[in-house]
Order: structure tokens, then C-alpha cells, then sequence
């Protein structure tokens, strides 16, 4: 049970740690914004509460102090600086590890956080200048018109399920006292007794009546973290304090015995001020925006998603052996269920596909990091720009494109961006520029990353690569082979880095492990201009819309979002060919046979030859079948480890029959026919 | 795994002393609950105990809450004393469940 919970508390923290961290950026970039301060100041009081709550008493002391820092900006004790967002964003990692690790044990962790909590609170010492503090008499003067005690009936109505979800209202209530002189009532009459008592489960109702200085906006922020698990009505009973006064003990004594709630009209009575009628109002439209945000949105476990994607892949395979079967019988009902039946079952992956899409945001805040980090401690100066982050993914393609771009990204800021002086020198702005873009392009998503930096000189490459012995010394190539060097094993080594601007390092890896993900990368550069690397990538991994072709007596899956054009040839278009490169419509394309890549028969003269033309790497290549059969939706199964290592088949699928059909990788079947050649 | 919590049961002539200490919280109340639905067996009165609190929250009242109504359904009486630190004494108070820290001492 705790271990579900604390899991639930980390993982929600998580999330608070990404908001955190993107209200840093745009706080960096906008110091006076109110609105930003005070998410920053919520998201430190949720990881307090939380971390006490779930016994990450370390987490909560360590965020305890970053609260007050942020309480005496939001107060206007202090101001927002480069210093300060730099000691948030350390912070951000002190509360990551603390997350991770839950109280520390060891130590050097716990001397380390000690210094940290030193920092923090000389922090706080070192810029609480008089200055600061006479700005805070003026604002309170500002609103000392304001300051008369008002009453308030705040009705706090929790759903059951709010103490698992780590909050602890103990403490909201604690917070309500904290604004002025309160009473609080606690029905506990729902409580059940012992032998059917949910002990998780909160069946309390709360009424507080609170005399107080504060807005009504106040009340109600003590409750924002848990506004969406609530019914709660802060309504104003007396333009008085009247707390403490007689006449309400006996009320609260009544309410409490007859365990009935209290409603304002009950204060009515009084001899205090009427209720009045505008903040009820804004109760009600809170209570209606409340309802509409709790169906919005619902978290799931990435684990149920994944079981419901891999039930749609098994129905999309019974659907296609329905299909068979309805061919072969002939029977107009079956077919014309079946003809239903495969509609649906379309809608439903793409819907169950939709659902497991994230969008690129989630890790987009690591990379900034990276470039605000890295860039500080180089002295570079870099904007980073992201365009289309709210690009939704397969999760699956995003959690194995984090590390290549992370790698990307840290070579473009350790070696293709200059220094400001070098810059100013080249006669660039001191300023460099990182682009992150990301768009649709058919059934693909492009990721961009260009840079203004150094870029890569062409020539050093291909001397490197003539040195280390992967090319002939008379070869010729054009630019874009040169640069295609880079993504070669056994070329980007250390010492390659001092010489062609760091560009290249691991490169090679990068490329795997893209493919690894059925994507393709491809780099352009400019020496002196920048270097822009691009990365092609399949919406989804596990189903694909393919062709069934079928070579010898076997048949193959070629995903539809390659293939360009299918031509039918005459045979005697291909007895005309030379060096496997075919004409057709005056257009030389070369191609690649099949049945020789997996090692057939050869063909006895046919009628007609079946050429698919296949896009990879902005080139078209022919691909000889011996039929095409038909379009075909395909569940991608991985192959098993024996065949890990063979490089054309990206995976199998299971046909309507029961036989198994491979999964071409087009951009590998491209590839290697590029390098024999 | 050690448990952060602790609960000792006494029984004597039908007089079940319950006292609980340690951490008091979220994190080990469903042991906690099971543990009291094992021991609480038709006792004549109840007399629960509090002390050495780390920590508790509101499913610690709630499960006090809950064996004062099996009291009374099941025809026992339960009488609680609270001994607590000042703040999680305060925090009580401030939620209204002053009522539990004034009820009557209970037997050790």
C-alpha cells in the first residue's frame, strides 16, 4: 500500500518537477511575471506537503526553504534574479535525486544538502536589503484600505479519494488558522465503523469559520491543490469578526450534535452584516468549472495503454483471418460483417494509437537544461528556440529518441557554436542560435536541430576518412556523401573531435539507434554557417499500413509510407539495364531485385515485372517483386533475438492464415545496397 | 522490513488497552486497521493510548473515529487519551478534533 502511494506521490512530483522547470525558463525571460511566481511558489508547496505526507521528510525540509524564497518574492521581499533561477534549477535536481533516493542515508548526501539548505537561506540573509522591506510597508499600505476583518463560512466538502491522492487536509486547515482567527467543525458521522472502514479513505466534512483581513482569493488558495478533488464554498457571513462570539459557539455546538451543516443564512440572524450575494456567485461558476475539468483529463498508467494497444494489434490480426475466411466463403452477410467489423477495428487503433501518443514538450525541458547548462559553462551565449513541441509521439519512439537527441544537441553546443569573441570575429551576432523543430510531414514526423555555429568543413572529413582508411584515396564523392561519412563506424573517434568541430562523435551511434526506431537521420552543413541535422521519424511503432508483396514463396510486408510509385515493367525494360539502374519515363532509377537479397531461384521469364519504387534518404530506388498483393495493416512483432542482428527486417507479422510475413526496412535495404555498392 | 509504527494490546478482565506510537500516517494505516481487526474481539471497553508520535494525519482520527462507532454499535466503551507534541496537538485542534484530545484518560 505505501509503496503505491509513494509511487503515485513520485510520479505526480515528476510532473510538478517538469512545470517547475518550464515556468523557470519563461520566468528567466520574464522576472516580474506574478503569474509564474506563483506556480513556482504552488509547485514548492505541493512537493512540501506531498514529501511529508509520504515520508520524504528530506524532500520536505529541502523544499520547505525553496518555499520561503519563493514566498518572499511573491511578497515582494525579494527580487527574481539570474542567481536566484540558477539556485531553483540546482534545487530542481536536489529534489529530483531526493525523489529518487527518498530520504538520504548515506553521509555525503546529507552533508550535501545541508550546504545546499546553507545556500538557500544565505540566500535569503544576503538579499533582504532595507530597500526590500520598505517596498513591502508600501504595498501593505497600498492595501490597508482593504484590511478590515470580514467573516467567512468556508465549506470543505472532500471527495473520498483525497488522502490517496497525498494530500493531508490537517495541514490546509492548519493554513486557514494562519489567516486569522478560525474555528473548524469536523463531521465525522460518515465514518463507518471498524470491520468496513476503508482506512485510506477520507469521510470527513469540514465547515471553518474564519474572521480575517485576508480575500476571499486568499481562502481559497489554500485549497488549490486539491480544488479539482473538493466541493468547496468560501462564502462571506459578516463584514465583522465574529468568531469567538457567543452566539456562533452555540451554532457550532448545533451544528456539530445535529451533525446538519451550517449555511450562511444561518449567520443571517446575527446581529452582524448580511451575506453577501457576489462571492457565492463566483462558488458557484468555481463549482461547474471544477465538474468540466474532471472529466477533461484522467492519468493512466503507461502500462495499461501498452496492454491496450498490444489487445488492438491482436484484434487487427483476428480482423485480417476474419477477412480471409469471408473471402474464401462468399458469404454476403460474413462479408459484409466483416467489411464493418475492419472499419471499427481501424477506428479503434487509431484511437487506442492517439491515446498513446505524448507530446515532445514532456522531454523538450531536459534539452533546455542541456543548452542553458552546458552553455553557461562554456561561456557561450545561446538561444535556444523550439518550434512545434506540442508535437504529439509514440511514447515507445520518444523514450528511445531522448538519448540521440540529448547527444545532438550537447555536440552542437560543445563544438559548433562559437564563442561570443569568435563569433563578433566571423562577423556573426555574439549570440548563437539553436533551432529545435519539429513538424508533420505525411505519415511522418521531422525533427529538426540546426545551428548558426562553425559548421563542418567538407574537406577535413573526407581527408580523416581517407587517413582512417574507409575510403580510397582517389574517390570521388559529392558533398553529401562526405558528410554521410560522419554516420560510418569507426570514424568519429576522439581525436576526429579538435578537427571537424566535434561534429561526428558517435554519430554512428546515433544513427542505430534511430534506426533502432525506424527512423532515418541525415545531416547538412555549411562551413562557417551552421550545421543542420535532420531526423525522419514513423508515427507509431507497432502497426503500420504496409503492401504484401510476395518474393519466392514467401511473402513481405513494404511499409506504405516508403514506397513512391509501383511500376509494371516490361522484362525487356530490365534486359535493356545496366548496373542494376533502370530508365523509366527518361528517369535512370537503380534497383534492387529481391529474389537475389534473399537468396531465390532465379525467376522463369514473366509477363510482367512488379518495380515498387522506395523513397530513403530523398532517393528512389526500384524494388523487384515477383506480385504485389495488396495493401495490408501490419502489427509489427519484434524478431527474436536470432535475428536481431540481420539487418533488412525491421519485424514480422502474423498473416490471416497463420503464416508469418517479414517487415522490409526499406532504409536499410537502401542502405546496404549503397555500401556493396 | 521494521514497521515505523507500533501497537501494543492489553488485555484484562474484558479491558482491551490499545496504544498505539511511532509514525501514524497514510503510509501504515491499512496495517494498522487489519492489525486492530484481529485483536478487537468483543471486549467490554476499550481504552486506547497514544503516545511517542512521530507523525499522524486524519486516517489515524478517522481509524480512532472508526473503533469509537464499533463501539457503540457493537454496546463497548471506548475512552481515548492523547498524549502529542505541541504541533500535532495544534494541527488537531485547528482540523476540530480538539474533542479527542480532551476525552478521558485512558488506562496503560
Amino acid at each position: 500500500m505505501i509503496d503505491k502511494f509513494r509511487a503515485k506521490f513520485v510520479e505526480e512530483s515528476m510532473d510538478n518537477l517538469h512545470d517547475l522547470e518550464e515556468a523557470l525558463f519563461l520566468l528567466e525571460k520574464d522576472m516580474e511575471n506574478k503569474e509564474l511566481i506563483e506556480r513556482i511558489f504552488r509547485a514548492m508547496h505541493s512537493l512540501k506537503g506531498g514529501g511529508a505526507m509520504f515520508g520524504f521528510n528530506h524532500l520536505s525540509d529541502f523544499t520547505h526553504h525553496l518555499e520561503t524564497i519563493f514566498d518572499w518574492v511573491r511578497n515582494g521581499k525579494l527580487k527574481v534574479s539570474t542567481d536566484l533561477i540558477s539556485l531553483t534549477f540546482s534545487a530542481i535536481d536536489q529534489i529530483n535525486f531526493l525523489l529518487k533516493t527518498g530520504d538520504l542515508s548515506k553521509e555525503e548526501d546529507i552533508q550535501n544538502q545541508k550546504v545546499f539548505i546553507q545556500r538557500i537561506q544565505a540566500f535569503l540573509t544576503v538579499t533582504n536589503s532595507p530597500s526590500d522591506a520598505a517596498s513591502v510597508n508600501t504595498a501593505s499600505d497600498q492595501e490597508a484600505g482593504e484590511s478590515e476583518e470580514k467573516s467567512y463560512l468556508i465549506s470543505f466538502i472532500p471527495q473520498k479519494e483525497l488522502l490517496q491522492n497525498g494530500t493531508n487536509p490537517l495541514y490546509l486547515l492548519d493554513d486557514i488558522h494562519a489567516l486569522g482567527d478560525a474555528l473548524s467543525i469536523a463531521y465525522t458521522h460518515k465514518v463507518p465503523s471498524l470491520e468496513v472502514l476503508d482506512a485510506s479513505a477520507n469521510y470527513c466534512i469540514w465547515q471553518v469559520l474564519v474572521s480575517t483581513a485576508e480575500s476571499i482569493n486568499e481562502i481559497k488558495d489554500v485549497f488549490i491543490f486539491v480544488e479539482d478533488e473538493c466541493e468547496l464554498h468560501v462564502d462571506l457571513i459578516a463584514e465583522t469578526a465574529i468568531v469567538g462570539q457567543p452566539e456562533v459557539k452555540a451554532l457550532v455546538s448545533k451544528a456539530l450534535s445535529s451533525n446538519i451543516l451550517l449555511t450562511p443564512d444561518d449567520f443571517k440572524k446575527g446581529q452582524w452584516a448580511p451575506k453577501s450575494q457576489q462571492p457565492a456567485v463566483r462558488d458557484e461558476k468555481k463549482k461547474v468549472a471544477v465538474k468540466e475539468h474532471k472529466i477533461s483529463s484522467m492519468r493512466v498508467s503507461s502500462h495499461k495503454i501498452d496492454e491496450l494497444v498490444t489487445l488492438v494489434s491482436e484484434l487487427v490480426t483476428i480482423q485480417a483471418q476474419l477477412s480471409l475466411y469471408a473471402e474464401n466463403n462468399e458469404d454476403p452477410t460474413i462479408v459484409s460483417l466483416t467489411e464493418n467489423i475492419q472499419k471499427l477495428s481501424r477506428q479503434l487503433r487509431e484511437n487506442a494509437f492517439d491515446i498513446s501518443l505524448i507530446p515532445l514538450q514532456s522531454e523538450l525541458m531536459r534539452f533546455q537544461r542541456l543548452v542553458r547548462d552546458l552553455s553557461k559553462d562554456q561561456n557561450k551565449d545561446i538561444d535556444f528556440i523550439i518550434e512545434g513541441g506540442d508535437l504529439e509521439l509514440d511514447k515507445n519512439i520518444i523514450e528511445n529518441l531522448t538519448d540521440p537527441l540529448l547527444h545532438i544537441l550537447r555536440n552542437s553546443i560543445d563544438h559548433g557554436i562559437e564563442l561570443p569573441d569568435e563569433r563578433i570575429a566571423a562577423g556573426k551576432a555574439p549570440k548563437g542560435t539553436i533551432l529545435f523543430k519539429a513538424f508533420h510531414s505525411g505519415a511522418n514526423v521531422i525533427i529538426e536541430i540546426s545551428d548558426d555555429g562553425k559548421g563542418i568543413d567538407p574537406e577535413v572529413i573526407l581527408q580523416k576518412a581517407i587517413h582512417k582508411g574507409l575510403v580510397e584515396a582517389d574517390v570521388q564523392l559529392d558533398k553529401k556523401e562526405i558528410l554521410d561519412l560522419l554516420f560510418v563506424s569507426g570514424f568519429s573517434t576522439r581525436d576526429v573531435v579538435s578537427d571537424v568541430s566535434g561534429r561526428g562523435v558517435g554519430m554512428d551511434v546515433v544513427r542505430r539507434k534511430i534506426a533502432n526506431i525506424r527512423g532515418e537521420v541525415t545531416i547538412e552543413s555549411e562551413k562557417g554557417k551552421g550545421t543542420l541535422i535532420s531526423i525522419r521519424l514513423p508515427l507509431t511503432l507497432s502497426i503500420i499500413d504496409g503492401l504484401l508483396v510476395a518474393v519466392g514463396s514467401n511473402q513481405y510486408v513494404i511499409p506504405i509510407s516508403a514506397i513512391d510509385k509501383i511500376y509494371a515493367l516490361e522484362p525487356s525494360q530490365l534486359k535493356q539495364s545496366f548496373n542494376n539502374v533502370v530508365v523509366i519515363d527518361s528517369e535512370q532509377y537503380p534497383y534492387i531485385d529481391l529474389r537475389k537479397v534473399f537468396q531465390e531461384e532465379e525467376k522463369e521469364s514473366a509477363e510482367v515485372i512488379q518495380m515498387i519504387m522506395v523513397k530513403a534518404e530523398d532517393k528512389i530506388t526500384g524494388v523487384i517483386v515477383d506480385n504485389v498483393i495488396g495493401e495490408y495493416q501490419t502489427v509489427v512483432k519484434p524478431l527474436g533475438k536470432y535475428l536481431k542482428k540481420q539487418e533488412i527486417i525491421s519485424g514480422a507479422s502474423i498473416m490471416g492464415d497463420g503464416t508469418i510475413a517479414m517487415v522490409i526496412d526499406t532504409s536499410r535495404l537502401l542502405h546496404n545496397r549503397k555500401l556493396k555498392k | 522490513m521494521t514497521e515505523n509504527f507500533n501497537i501494543d494490546y492489553k488485555k484484562n478482565n474484558g479491558e482491551l488497552a490499545i496504544v498505539f506510537s511511532g509514525q501514524l500516517t497514510i503510509s501504515s494505516i491499512k496495517k494498522m486497521t487489519e492489525s486492530l481487526k484481529a485483536n478487537i474481539d468483543h471486549p467490554e471497553k476499550v481504552l486506547i493510548s497514544v503516545k511517542d508520535v512521530e507523525n499522524l494525519d486524519l486516517t489515524f482520527v478517522q481509524l480512532i473515529q472508526s473503533i469509537k462507532n464499533s463501539g457503540k454499535k457493537n454496546g463497548y466503551e471506548v475512552l481515548v487519551s492523547m498524549k502529542l507534541p505541541e504541533d500535532l496537538s495544534s494541527l488537531l485542534v485547528n482540523a476540530g478534533f480538539g474533542n479527542l484530545l480532551q476525552t478521558k484518560e485512558a488506562h496503560e
